[in-house]
């Protein structure tokens, strides 16, 4: 087949047709000029080229995909982590984890299907899966028919943009032959799935955008919702689905700066009903879907789990079995209450030890008793919960209590601890009371030194009364309980707040940690909790009483507790792991990760892509900024190079294929937590998606007779010239022979030996296993 | 057909019917009513300028410099950068994480004020007059410099074509900021960034007020002049170069616009680019790398942060780090074993023992600082083998495995699958020295030595060990982990040393070793061949120095009382406290009238050009009372250049201080008088000036109002 030359001057849209669009300009000139004539010419292979070519790349798919898909038997990398979740699932106990629910909840899905009771759980990369009894290759294959959707749609992506049977093909034939894909695409993992969700999003948003000379219509609105959902989806299965949602409402809104234009006639009536329905399908859609699959999640996992520590007492209180529930009593005046330390789990501790006279800075101090944080619940931990009105009845109550009368229950209600109350704490040891005044504390100088008061020293009394504050208590009559209420102190007199940290004092304060007053109350870091009553125990029928009382909490608290906990603690994953790897390295491909090893047999799984493959992409990403700043720089002096047909879908579909790469790709450079190599997956698919565009605005001419209208529809011609096809071929070829030469070490299937693996080590920074 | 980027079809409608040959993507409209870059002012300095220049001058200096002697105490960061002046005039070396120009001109102003450099600056609250140090006249620097910004501000807004009144406006907005006050009268870094900033900007604003003459002699004066300036800006802080994406992004939007001009050949286009090149590139990064080597070159002897350094680096000091030893390494060598990366120290044990609950007891492995006989090992073969010595020493080749017995103790060095002291890591495992006499060891005592790198110079040092040369790495192929430098400080009971475990899969950055110092006790020749430590050259110890402040700027995570993250700044929620004593005291806060009306003028921008986009989209004029362009190109070049100072302050984790922001809020403050200029262009002139007059006098009674804590 060779070029038909007079195809390639003609100027765009001299036709009397006024607004034709760029595509039905594709389709349109084509069908005008090469005609009836062309067409009879073309072979019935040729014509279903697509559907053939649609049908090549699945079968190739699934053949990469399954090869040996219970190989092998044993728990691989981060399947540690999501089988675990999966099992939890199915137990419906509590978990938490930083990433949003919907492909955990699929996995677990896939597990129920087919009835795997979630009795295992994952604990060790290597564990072995048949001596346990996982039906892991089902689960495998389940999690796989995601990845092997994901070249078809490729596929269906380039042919709806508009590219040619020849480079859609090649898109999909590259991302088929990826290594990384492939080796992340038959594991117990969510790239796959969120990857899936990301191109059906992509994929809707064409479909939308080719409707737009058919506004508000029912092809219309099926891909605007269809695309929302979507969009909904990928970002329930990790929070990166954010950077799909900025693409497509970047997208949206160079289109409505399109439609707002007033050259195009639009009234802005019309312009606030596109802009409605957008925001609708596009914002409101997706929130909603995201908060349904928390519901689901919540819902799911009723009974207590591992999760359980990272919440609040009240929500912890909400699940089944909450050990917490189990030992939440309310405070009384008198009781005897070790206070421990939220964030750092230490207790408030005194002895008789006092402060040095001067620290090494030269400081001086009060030479009080100490105050300080123990690790270890001793003696020394207990302090005398007292109140500051009623002091005599106090007493009294007290000294009953003490003689072991019975005391009744509404009696004991009276001394029930409120939020605001103002209390004095009595160091059960000591006998002395708790003390902050106005001397610098040991280490910050900026705080105020605790110590302790004797009871008969009335001068300093006013230094000894502190308001307790109950955190996120809405009135004074919230009562304090042990375990579940987070509370403050915060001194009567001085307003400063009892705090601690984890610096440890020296020699002379017993390695205990410093605590002191901190001039901010509102600090998180000064709630403290009360762990326990000494002597109190549960009795039986408390228990009932609390299961039937457990407070109630709505939905939208849970969803807002659970998100913001997933923000920080996604934004705290700073621990080094040692195949984290920096933003910049991954398009170079310096470094993999070590997946899973077996010693005896010398073989493993390493997360590499594709080398060449993605060296290729990042050349076909430089041509294509390279040239885009050339036509563009060209154009600002009228001069076209491509031909405005070319020039149009460069601009459009090779910009958008480009933004989609850059926005899956540089906000990771300003990501404080650790980050992987796999984070990068997203990025390469549009990479190499730039690579079959690249291919197409080079070696595709005259585009009019390639260009499909569908991915299902018929093609007009399949191979320009034979130098395009031998290009296409030795892309493919390059690409396959690649990723079957690094096949064994995305498959973990066969054994290697030193030499082997040598060969495979391209970069000093592939630390492959048994290199010796 | 994907998306975007560009509209299409309507232009297609419209400019087949206007013109031929036009390109598809171009949007016409906001093209021609929009500029994207700054405004071509033409602006010289009349007589009357010249006058009010000088009048704000004089009132700025006195304004910066009343009762500058006040408080008579070191105040605040004078701690640092007073101690840092006294190191440049004794020559001694220190290290901190700001680059040198700025420290250097305190250290100028000290000498001229006839400061010996004695005086440590140890804390906040020493007293000056008593110690005798002419603390006024190193602060007059920062005063002068102050005062200097602006009659700067008056020029800036002069060049960017407005008229006398606002240049004034602007000009005493500048001149009353209380931040901006209490700043410029003490020995601080922000002061000369702030000026260098400040003189950056006016004379980039003068380059455009050229723009009609290229190449002319005063066109390249004031392109030179804004990189020299710039150069300097970021030799004061590192904050100095967030200058460069903004006047960066302005000249690509230049070049660019020019692309389309017909009249500029390619080979002029050219030349446009090069010059820029050359002035906002070339010049800075040459100003910069002078200010180093002077900084270099007046700390010429060693000093007590030179440990900080490669021993590479220490060498080119005076009374630095001087190590000659034997170059080859043999079989019976003892050897200090240094770690290439991290300067902590070298390899180290002695006659104590493990005491963390997870691991094995047995002799601790540490890293220690200074050079004694516990860090003495002594190459031995691996277990179970041996070789042969009596043909003479024999060299020990790169990937054989061998065992390394600490001289002093006489214990090897083992690793066993023990966790190390701090951390609970499954990939790290425990180092100890193990043994004990009539006990042969076993294979956890071995370790494979294998050299990364020789040195290209030395023949044979990536082949076999060579002290100093070769940089390797200690591989235990039991456990298959490499000898770690953790950086992290063992407890007391380890005497404070730093941490070494063996780690898995540890990438070779704090893994790389090599040897300082070698010695074959039974040397049958006198003549062996020395290694020495190659002293760098000028630009890998700037290199070397700019990695480290890199370093420390990332790990600066204090929790000071009055750190302020940069959400909170641009509304001034609180300042810093300086400095406090006897009733008066400095707290540094800003004028809240200006901080607060600035910002709004600010977002105000954001949104006139977002309502100006959506009405041209639907060609509705607005020509803003004649000043569109002015305001837009102006205004919208100096929140640019706020953004830049701005916004990537929030993707900082370090420590900030909301003396920070001091840049951004001179650009704001631009910002804010071209704003008014443009509210009160269509308002008779009486009413405009009365305007004016009320706004200066608002500012200048809250000035007065916190000039007490000031």
């Amino acid at each position: 087949m060779s070029v038909d030359e007079p195809q390639l001057k003609r100027r765009p849209g001299k036709d009397t047709v006024g607004a034709l669009s760029p595509d039905k300009q594709l389709h349109q000139d084509s069908s005008n000029s090469v005609g009836a004539g062309s067409r009879a010419g073309v072979s019935e292979l040729v014509r279903n080229s697509s559907s053939y070519a649609f049908m090549a790349v699945v079968v190739l798919s699934f053949i990469t995909r399954y090869y040996r898909i219970w190989d092998p038997a044993q728990v691989v990398f981060d399947e540690v982590h999501f089988g675990k979740f999966a099992s939890y699932y199915l137990r419906r106990e509590y978990y938490f984890d930083v990433h949003p629910p919907l492909a955990k909840m699929l996995i677990a899905l896939g597990g129920w299907l087919i009835g795997y009771d979630g009795h295992f759980l994952f604990e060790k990369i290597g564990m072995d899966y048949m001596s346990n009894g996982v039906p892991y290759m089902m689960l495998r294959g389940w999690v796989a028919l995601f990845g092997l959707a994901l070249p078809p749609l490729v596929y269906m992506v380039m042919a709806e943009s508009g590219y040619s049977v020849i480079a859609s093909l090649l898109a999909a034939l590259l991302v088929t032959f990826d290594n990384a894909l492939v080796a992340q695409g038959r594991l117990i993992l969510l790239d796959n799935i969120m990857i899936f969700f990301m191109l059906a999003s992509v994929y809707s948003y064409v479909k939308f955008f080719k409707q737009r000379y058919h506004p508000f219509g029912v092809q219309w609105w099926t891909w605007l919702l269809s695309t929302g959902v979507m969009l909904g989806c990928v970002v329930s299965c990790k929070l990166v689905g954010l950077f799909t949602i900025a693409l497509v409402g970047v997208a949206v809104i160079f289109d409505l700066r399109r439609i707002l234009d007033i050259r195009r006639g639009n009234t802005m009536l019309e312009f606030w009903q596109h802009f409605v329905s957008r925001a609708f399908a596009l914002i409101a859609v997706p929130v909603v879907l995201y908060l349904s699959f928390f519901a689901i999640h919540l819902a799911i996992l009723t009974r207590t789990g591992p999760g359980d520590a990272y919440h609040t007492s009240q929500f912890q209180m909400q699940l089944i079995d909450s050990p917490l529930a189990k030992s939440s009593f309310d405070v009384h005046y008198g009781d005897q209450i070790a206070i421990r330390h939220r964030e750092t789990g230490v207790f408030v501790d005194s002895n008789p030890g006092r402060y040095p006279l001067r620290y090494e800075d030269q400081r001086v101090s009060s030479q009080g008793q100490q105050v300080t944080g123990a690790k270890d619940k001793t003696d020394n931990s207990f302090w005398i919960i007292k109140p500051m009105v009623d002091q005599e009845a106090f007493a009294q109550f007290v000294a009953r209590r003490q003689a072991g009368e019975e005391i009744s229950k509404d009696e004991l209600n009276k001394w029930v601890v409120h939020h605001t109350d103002l209390v004095q704490l009595q160091h059960a040891a000591t006998g002395s009371n708790m003390r902050t005044h106005d001397v610098a504390s040991p280490m910050t100088s900026t705080n105020m030194e605790f110590t302790t008061l004797a009871l008969n020293d009335t001068a300093h009394a006013a230094d000894t009364v502190w308001k307790l504050e109950i955190d996120g208590a809405k009135s004074n009559s919230t009562l304090l309980k042990t375990s579940s209420s987070f509370i403050r102190l915060v001194n009567n007199k001085h307003g400063v707040a009892m705090w601690t940290h984890p610096k440890k004092l020296p020699e002379w304060g017993h390695g205990h940690q410093e605590i002191n007053g901190k001039k901010d109350p509102t600090a998180k870091s000064t709630l403290w909790a009360i762990t326990e009553i000494r002597g109190r125990q549960i009795t039986a029928e408390e228990v009932e009483e609390m299961a039937k009382k457990q407070s109630g909490m709505s939905f939208l608290e849970k969803f807002v507790e659970l998100q913001g906990l997933m923000i920080k603690h996604n934004n705290a994953l700073t621990t080094v792991h040692p195949f984290q790897s920096t933003p910049l390295s991954w398009p170079f491909l310096t470094r993999g990760i070590s997946f899973w090893t077996d010693a005896a047999q010398r073989k493993q799984i390493y997360l590499l892509g594709n080398p060449i493959g993605w060296w290729v992409s990042n050349l076909a990403l430089l041509a294509f900024f390279a040239g885009l700043v050339m036509l563009e720089a060209y154009g600002m002096r009228d001069i076209d190079l491509v031909g405005s047909i070319v020039r149009r879908h460069i601009l459009r579909s090779g910009g958008f294929i480009a933004f989609a790469w850059f926005i899956h790709y540089f906000p990771f450079f300003m990501m404080g937590r650790s980050l992987f190599l796999h984070h990068y997956l997203p990025a390469s698919i549009f990479a190499y998606m730039m690579v079959a565009a690249c291919f197409q605005f080079i070696f595709v001419h005259p585009y009019q007779l390639f260009t499909l209208r569908s991915w299902s529809s018929r093609a007009r011609a399949l191979l320009p010239s034979y130098s395009t096809g031998l290009v296409f071929a030795v892309l493919v070829a390059i690409q396959v022979a690649t990723f079957v030469f690094f096949a064994p070490i995305s498959y973990g299937t066969s054994t290697l030996t030193a030499e082997q693996v040598n060969s495979r080590r391209w970069l000093p920074g592939y630390d492959l296993h048994f290199q010796k | 057909m994907t998306t975007e980027m560009a509209d299409t079809t309507a232009e297609g409608k419209a400019q087949q019917q206007q013109k031929q040959k036009q390109l598809p993507s171009k949007d016409i409209s906001s093209k021609a009513i929009v500029p994207t870059s700054f405004f071509h002012a033409k602006w010289t300095c009349t007589s009357t300028d010249a006058v009010l220049l000088a009048g704000v001058l004089l009132v700025a200096v006195i304004v910066r410099c009343w009762r500058l002697s006040v408080p008579n105490q070191v105040v605040f960061d004078e701690v640092h950068f007073g101690k840092f002046a006294g190191k440049y005039i004794n020559g001694t070396y220190f290290y901190d994480l700001h680059p040198p120009l700025a420290k250097m001109m305190f250290a100028a102003a000290g000498r001229l004020a006839g400061y010996d450099g004695v005086f440590d600056f140890k804390s906040i609250g020493l007293d000056y007059a008593a110690a005798g140090v002419p603390y006024v006249g190193m602060r007059v620097l920062p005063a002068v410099l102050g005062a200097l910004t602006v009659p700067a501000t008056f020029a800036a807004a002069r060049a960017c074509g407005y008229g006398i009144d606002t240049a004034l406006l602007a000009s005493l907005l500048v001149c009353f900021e209380n931040g901006l006050v209490t700043q410029s009268r003490l020995i601080l870094l922000d002061s000369p960034l702030v000026f260098f900033t400040v003189l950056t900007l006016t004379a980039w604003s003068m380059f455009w007020t050229k723009q009609g003459r290229p190449f002319t002699g005063e066109w390249w004066l004031w392109l030179l002049a804004t990189g020299v300036m710039m150069g300097c800006a970021a030799s004061s802080k590192w904050v100095g170069l967030f200058l460069f994406p903004a006047i960066g992004l302005s000249t690509v939007g230049d070049l660019w616009d020019k692309i389309a001009d017909r009249s500029i050949s390619p080979t002029r286009w050219l030349a446009h680019f090069m010059a820029r090149a050359v002035g906002l590139l070339a010049v800075p990064f040459a100003v910069y790398v002078f200010w180093f080597q002077v900084h270099f070159m007046l700390l010429h002897t060693t000093g007590e942060a030179t440990s900080m350094m490669t021993p590479e680096f220490q060498t080119t000091l005076r009374g630095g780090l001087n190590v000659s030893t034997d170059r080859d390494v043999f079989y019976g060598s003892e050897i200090r074993i240094r770690s290439s990366n991290a300067n902590s120290g070298y390899l180290h044990s002695h006659t104590h023992n493990w005491q963390h609950d997870k691991g094995s007891g047995q002799q601790q492995i540490t890293i220690y600082g200074h050079a004694d006989e516990n860090n003495l090992w002594i190459v031995e073969p691996a277990f179970n083998t041996t070789v042969d010595s009596s043909q003479g020493p024999v060299k020990v080749p790169t990937g054989t495995k061998l065992r390394l017995r600490h001289k002093t103790t006489g214990k090897f060095l083992h690793s066993h699958d023990k966790r190390p002291a701090l951390t609970s890591d499954d990939q790290k495992f425990e180092l100890s020295g193990y043994g004990f006499p009539g006990f042969a060891g076993d294979t956890n005592d071995d370790f494979k030595l294998e050299i990364l790198s020789g040195d290209k110079n030395q023949v044979g040092s990536s082949d076999h060990v060579q002290a100093i040369y070769s940089r390797f790495r200690l591989f235990h192929p039991n456990l298959q982990c490499s000898v770690y430098n953790s950086r992290k400080k063992l407890p007391k009971w380890a005497f404070g040393q730093i941490e070494a475990n063996c780690m898995r899969n540890c990438l070779p950055r704090m893994s790389t070793w090599h040897v300082e110092y070698a010695h074959y006790p039974n040397a049958t020749t006198e003549e062996v061949a020395k290694a020495q430590y190659r002293p760098l050259s000028m630009w890998a110890k700037i290199w070397e120095y700019n990695l480290l402040m890199a370093e420390s700027n990332e790990s600066l995570t204090g929790d000071h009382p009055f750190a302020a993250r940069p959400q909170h700044w641009a509304w001034l929620r609180r300042g810093t406290a300086y400095w406090g004593g006897r009733g008066h005291f400095v707290y540094q806060l800003g004028n809240p009238l200006i901080w607060w009306t600035s910002l709004a003028a600010v977002v105000l921008f954001g949104l006139v050009r977002v309502v100006l986009f959506l009405l041209d989209k639907r060609q509705i004029a607005a020509s803003m009372g004649g000043q569109r362009r002015v305001y837009l190109s102006s205004a919208g070049f100096f929140v640019l250049a706020w953004a830049c100072h701005y916004v990537p302050f929030f993707l900082m984790g370090r420590e900030l201080f909301i003396h920070h922001y001091f840049p951004a809020l001179w650009m704001a403050i631009l910002v804010l008088a071209f704003t008014l200029d443009m509210l009160t262009a269509r308002l008779p002139h009486v009413v405009r000036l009365s305007v004016y007059v009320v706004v200066a006098a608002a500012v200048l009674h809250v000035f007065h109002t916190f000039s007490y804590i000031t």
